[in-house]
């Protein structure tokens, strides 16, 4: 023990402030706990300071320079448009202080105390915090691990000025000309869409056959065919094998299809993946068992295998997102405070910020066909719904997954515009049980895109108004 | 010639389209008789063109606040030919998409202008229709297992006030501008009064609205109305509410100028053009309803809950039938009306359960009761989030507006949602859902609304409702 080390007793402990913990400790807080929340870095975790919404800044603004450059078909000429990329980095600055301040004031709103420094256990009801030369202990009742996940970095790819991770792509000082991705995925996918709306050349290595992997084939050919139109190479069955740095680039080298290629370019973006943050915790200490790939095993409140300790988000198993790690820690605080709240990740949903946009809530056809389901499926076209078509922007489908025998909804998937917004009423319809005939049965206004989920609910029911069969 | 039909519709706006393909997959041998163009009011003067005009206006104002971004432009002109180009393409696809659904159906067009008729040696009781044609020919015949009525309206137009196409406008002249018009007044601000006037403004127009009654789109929620004057202003649009136009007061010289009592005094305001945008008119007039005893009031056809005139195998349908004159309730009506002729159960249309968009920035849409509706018979409960506190609204540069969210503090059934800002039109489509299942704010609540999207404001504001809001 450091000398003068001193002890506080606090109803619940909070390790990280992403949308997991800070989620967790205001729920918390609400129920009348007193909550201290501990943060080493930055209020709002990933995903308002290097995630969800400076990635979706910068695609925000990306989407505005391509519409001005394409105005033109909307009876606009824009001449000489460009991008002072300097200020489009201030914006989004702007915009995470906001937010992060946001956060802030919630905390104080709360009467929640707000540490800074590490947290890592050093008993089961103890956990100390370093802050610089300082140190501080705090005995709880309980305690909600939400320390989030950071990027993978893979062998020969070695962070850099040059080699980037997603977070040093968010913070690039300049649009690059030339930008290698490794890695396919969601987060690989959003950037390059970003990037080469603003004009980047870019190239995506893929280990797997496909792009999106866990997606649908369909709902990812409008993606990739609109990433064709920006100039965007995709390689597929591509491994990285290492990069070297050049005078003012690097030169990545990879095996695509069993054939050895290297590609030049200003810089590469690893973006292959997240592993949780549970390693220097001192869970061992507490008796918090890790499952694999260092994730923390939980029951379905959050609990781990020291009662009085619970994990949320990234570092527990299932999707890494914002908006699971926020439910978990909904779930967990009301576990903490007494209410019998427990997880369902039926109408969990998920969202690819592309071009156009992906989202789906609940089980995809293969997945119900797996579940054992008899399923009755149908889909429409963002082409033939009026709102899409003034939008100027009508690729895309919506399809709806049910089950045969009843028409209950068990999942939907979208891609094109605005789906990342239309999937919410698809959320509602599998939290609670609606039929395709309640969905038909919603009178949805005209002309809007949620005409679409009504009309792909008749293609099921075999009545669809505006296609035919 | 006659021909015999188990349904026809007598005209093919968005209400008879739609209510004839759902016959022809009943089964039933259906026709449309329609005069003009098939789609009606809401594909050529009404939803469809001005939507296309409105997303013109949308993405030249947001070009022009740009630089927020740090995107830089030398210089933003109109092309005021292209947008309406574009707007017409528009139109021309769907309305050619409607007349394939027409072949394919095998529903029988007929280009006329239809009339009811009375008992006659075609029929002993009322509902043959005589479709007269342009070219003069002779009338055709219809007679039909049932009918039903869908010829919608048109705008009506001010005693003394009159349209003349060029100064004086109506939305059917408005679309067909060549130019925008350096100034407008717009009479009425009403939803059609509103979109106008946000889509003119942001072209560029110096425009003024003259509302009789207290505020701007007087049927909805206060909030909505107040902050959508609070943004007009900002942008420029004056606004001049109680005021009683003087008719009688025009003058075309130069400008025209037009005279409206406000607040006792006389006020007068000129500008290019003038927009009369005070309502609709039903088309009921010249359908020879007085061979029937269909019943009428202040000219709307009178229905019971499946859409039956006094005549029951006459159906009206859409806006000659009053209420909530959208094209989504002409729509839905039309279904209806043909399920129940086929005998299938049908479930009235309740209007809490319908809608209601305006695509004016920011966008409008609501469901349900209004506060001061609700507080009539319910002790309320509200909870209202402001857009500024969602992420992905300040992402996406637009975070001005609100989500309210009624509901009844015994019972908890969610009574009105009104959104007021980005996309609120794209996010309507739960709240509907959800007034469907007599939903909660708590079920609202449970929803998982991913992030960071503009969705999350309807589980924040249901949250608030409940005084359980995260972000806020
Ligand atoms: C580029 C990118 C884009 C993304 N986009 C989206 C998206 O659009 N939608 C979506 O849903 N998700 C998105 N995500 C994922 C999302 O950011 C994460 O799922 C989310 O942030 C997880 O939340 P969390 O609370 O579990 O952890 P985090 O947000 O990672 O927060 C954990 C916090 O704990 C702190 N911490 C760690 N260890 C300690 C310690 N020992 N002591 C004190 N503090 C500690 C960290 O500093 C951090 O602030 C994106 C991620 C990235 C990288
Ligand atoms: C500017 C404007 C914007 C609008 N925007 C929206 C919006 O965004 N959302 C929305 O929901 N609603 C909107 N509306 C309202 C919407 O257009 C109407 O509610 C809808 O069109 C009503 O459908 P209907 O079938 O009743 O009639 P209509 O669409 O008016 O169709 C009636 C048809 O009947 C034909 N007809 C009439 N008499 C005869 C006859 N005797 N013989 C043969 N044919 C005949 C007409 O030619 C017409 O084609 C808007 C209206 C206007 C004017």
């Amino acid at each position: 023990m450091v000398v003068g080390e001193f002890t506080t007793e606090v109803d619940t402990v909070v390790i990280g402030a992403g949308p997991g913990g800070y989620v967790a400790a205001i729920r918390a807080a609400q129920l009348g706990q007193k909550v201290i929340v501990i943060e080493k870095q930055h209020v709002g975790g990933v995903c308002l300071n290097v995630g969800c919404i400076p990635s979706k800044a910068l695609i925000s603004a990306s989407h505005r320079f391509e519409q001005m450059n394409h105005s033109e078909s909307m009876g606009i000429s824009a001449e000489n448009v460009h991008v002072d990329f300097h200020k489009v980095q201030e914006w989004k600055g702007q915009i995470v202080d906001r937010l992060t301040s946001g956060v802030k004031g919630l905390f104080k709103a709360h009467n929640i105390e707000s540490v800074e420094g590490e947290a890592l256990f050093v008993d089961s009801d103890v956990v100390r915090v370093n802050h610089g030369y300082e140190s501080s202990r705090y005995k709880f009742n309980h305690c909600i691990i939400a320390t989030g996940s950071s990027p993978i970095e893979i062998p020969g790819f070695k962070w850099s000025s040059r080699v980037l991770s997603s977070t040093g792509a968010l913070a690039l000082k300049e649009i690059p000309k030339k930008l290698v991705v490794i890695g396919g995925g969601y987060i690989g996918i959003e950037l390059s869409s970003a990037l080469a709306g603003f004009g980047t050349e870019v190239v995506i290595l893929e280990g797997s056959p496909s792009i999106l992997p866990a997606f649908e084939k369909r709902l990812i050919a409008p993606v990739k065919k609109k990433l064709k139109a920006k100039g965007v190479s995709v390689f597929t069955k591509a491994l990285a094998k290492g990069v070297e740095e050049t005078a003012n680039g690097v030169s990545v080298t990879a095996e695509v299809k069993g054939k050895t290629q290297t590609f030049d370019a200003d810089y590469v973006m690893v973006t292959v993946g997240r592993r949780p943050n549970t390693k220097d915790l001192g869970l061992d200490l507490a008796g918090v068992e890790l499952g694999e790939r260092g994730l923390i095993h939980v029951d379905k409140q959050g609990k781990t295998s020291n009662d009085k300790v619970y994990a949320i988000g990234d570092i527990v198993s299932g999707m890494a997102l914002a908006h699971k790690a926020s439910y978990e820690g909904k779930i967990a605080a009301e576990a903490i405070s007494g209410i019998a709240s427990e997880v369902d990740y039926r109408a969990m949903p998920a969202v690819v910020f592309s071009d156009p946009e992906i989202a789906s809530v609940g089980l995809s056809e293969e997945e119900a066909v797996k579940e054992g389901y008899e399923v009755k499926t149908g889909q429409f076209p963002f082409a033939a719904n009026g709102r899409a078509l003034s939008l100027g922007e009508s690729d895309g489908f919506l399809k709806i997954v049910s089950r045969a025998s009843d028409g209950l909804v068990l999942g939907a998937q979208i891609v094109g515009v605005s789906a990342s917004d239309m999937i919410a009423e698809f959320g509602l319809a599998v939290e609670s049980g609606m039929t395709v005939e309640d969905l038909a049965l919603t009178i949805h206004a005209h002309p809007t895109l949620g005409e679409i989920a009504m009309e792909a609910a008749d293609v099921v029911l075999g009545h669809p108004i505006h296609i035919a069969k | 010639m006659v021909k015999n039909y188990d349904l026809v519709l007598l005209g093919g706006g968005t209400g008879g389209y739609v209510a004839a393909i759902r016959a022809s997959q009943l089964g039933l041998k259906t026709a449309i008789v329609e005069k003009d163009s098939l789609g009606g009011t809401c594909l050529h003067k009404g939803c469809i063109p001005t939507k296309a005009l409105l997303r013109s206006a949308e993405v030249f104002s947001e070009i022009k606040k740009s630089q927020d971004f740090g995107i830089e432009v030398a210089q933003v002109a109109l092309r005021f030919n292209k947008i309406q180009e574009r707007k017409q393409a528009i139109v021309n696809q769907l309305h050619h998409g409607i007349q394939q659904l027409m072949k394919k159906g095998k529903i029988d067009m007929i280009n006329g202008f239809g009339r009811l008729l009375g008992p006659s040696i075609f029929s002993p009781i009322p509902g043959s229709i005589s479709v007269e044609f342009a070219d003069g020919r002779e009338n055709e015949i219809l007679t039909s297992k049932n009918v039903i009525l869908a010829t919608g309206s048109r705008p009506r137009s001010l005693n003394g006030l009159a349209v003349d196409g060029e100064h004086v406008l109506t939305s059917d002249e408005a679309l067909q501008l060549q130019e925008v018009p350096a100034s407008i007044v717009i009479v009425g601000g009403g939803v059609i009064g509103v979109e106008w006037a946000s889509m003119l403004a942001d072209f560029g127009s110096k425009v003024t609205i003259l509302e009789y009654s207290d505020r701007i789109i007087p049927s909805e929620d206060r909030t909505l109305s107040l902050s959508l004057a609070r943004s007009f202003k900002k942008r420029g649009i004056q606004m001049v509410t109680s005021a009683k136009l003087l008719p009688e007061t025009l003058q075309k010289e130069n400008q025209l100028s037009i005279s409206a009592e406000v607040d006792g005094r006389t006020e007068t305001f000129s500008a290019e053009k003038i927009l009369v945008s005070v309502g609709r008119m039903p088309n009921t007039e010249d359908i020879g309803l007085a061979n029937t005893s269909i019943e009428t009031d202040h000219g709307y056809i009178k229905t019971n809950a499946f859409g039956q005139t006094k005549e029951t195998h006459i159906y009206a349908i859409g806006d000659i039938t009053g209420g909530l004159q959208l094209a989504h309730v002409a729509s839905h009506e039309g279904i209806h009306a043909v399920e129940h002729i086929a005998g299938l159960p049908v479930e009235p249309l309740q209007p809490e359960r319908v809608p209601r968009c305006i695509y004016t920035h920011p966008e409008i849409a609501s469901i349900g009761l209004t506060e001061a509706q609700a507080k009539k018979d319910h002790l309320v409960k509200v909870g209202k989030v402001p857009f500024g506190a969602i992420g992905k609204a300040l992402v996406y540069g637009d975070s001005e507006g609100f989500a309210k969210v009624i509901a009844d503090k015994s019972t908890n059934d969610v009574l009105g949602i009104h959104l007021y800002g980005p996309h609120a039109t794209d996010l309507i489509g739960e709240a509907a859902a959800a007034k469907l299942l007599d939903a909660t704010p708590w079920e609202l609540s449970e929803v998982i609304h991913p992030h960071p999207t503009l969705s999350e404001i309807i589980g924040e504001a249901a949250l608030a409702a409940d005084g359980r809001a995260i972000h806020l």
